[in-house]
């Protein structure tokens, strides 16, 4: 049992891993900073997530409770950032052009 | 807590991770994609104190990653602010 808890843990941190290398390819390969922030700002809580549910496995009082506040906090802040860069490049550099897509237009 | 060699290949991974994101705050093509760069960077830097933590076993290193979230919020903040008004404080 303890045994398959270790594997569990790794299999977590190389979830978080392969989540935050994502993340870092698409803020490097994205043409524009809305994309960007598409790429940035999901993936890097699904990629600190893992890591603290990995903390969590271990049962011990003091990791389960600072982690559960750490994520709550990220839960919380990510967007919040997210929306203040999306807002700063919203009014400083509005996008030219802005077409409403319908689906009956095809 | 996850195994020792699985936790090296993690540590090194992540400062690979925050190696790269660091050149795009330098190398970003624009202003806010350098913020978000930095932002970046603070993630990276708090998945490795998570890692630290996990590897260490000691839950002091948690302590560390929560100020860095909080802190680099303030950061984000502060910096598109400034892009924004010219002044953080108006």
């Amino acid at each position: 049992m303890n045994e398959l808890i270790s594997w569990l843990a790794d299999l977590l941190v190389f979830g978080a891993l392969i989540m935050l290398t994502v993340a870092l390819y698409g803020v490097f390969w994205m043409p524009d900073i809305y994309t960007r922030l598409h790429a940035s700002s999901k993936t890097a809580v699904f990629g600190i997530a893992p890591l603290l549910v990995a903390l969590m496995l271990s049962g011990d009082a003091s990791f389960i409770s600072r982690a559960l506040l750490i994520g709550a906090f990220i839960l919380l802040t990510t967007p919040v950032a997210a929306h203040a860069i999306a807002r700063a490049a919203y009014e400083t550099d509005p996008p030219k052009r802005i077409e409403r897509w319908t689906a009956d237009e095809g | 807590m996850p195994h020792d060699f699985v936790l090296s290949i993690a540590i090194v991974w992540m400062v690979i991770l925050l190696a790269v994101s660091l050149v795009l705050v330098i190398a970003g093509p624009s202003r806010l994609a350098q913020i978000l760069a930095f932002d970046m960077a603070t993630v990276m830097i708090l998945g490795g104190l998570l890692l630290l933590a996990l590897s260490r076993r000691s839950s002091f290193d948690l302590d560390a990653a929560l100020m860095l979230a909080i802190f680099s919020f303030g950061g984000t903040l502060a910096a598109t602010r400034y892009y924004r008004k010219g002044t953080i404080f108006s």
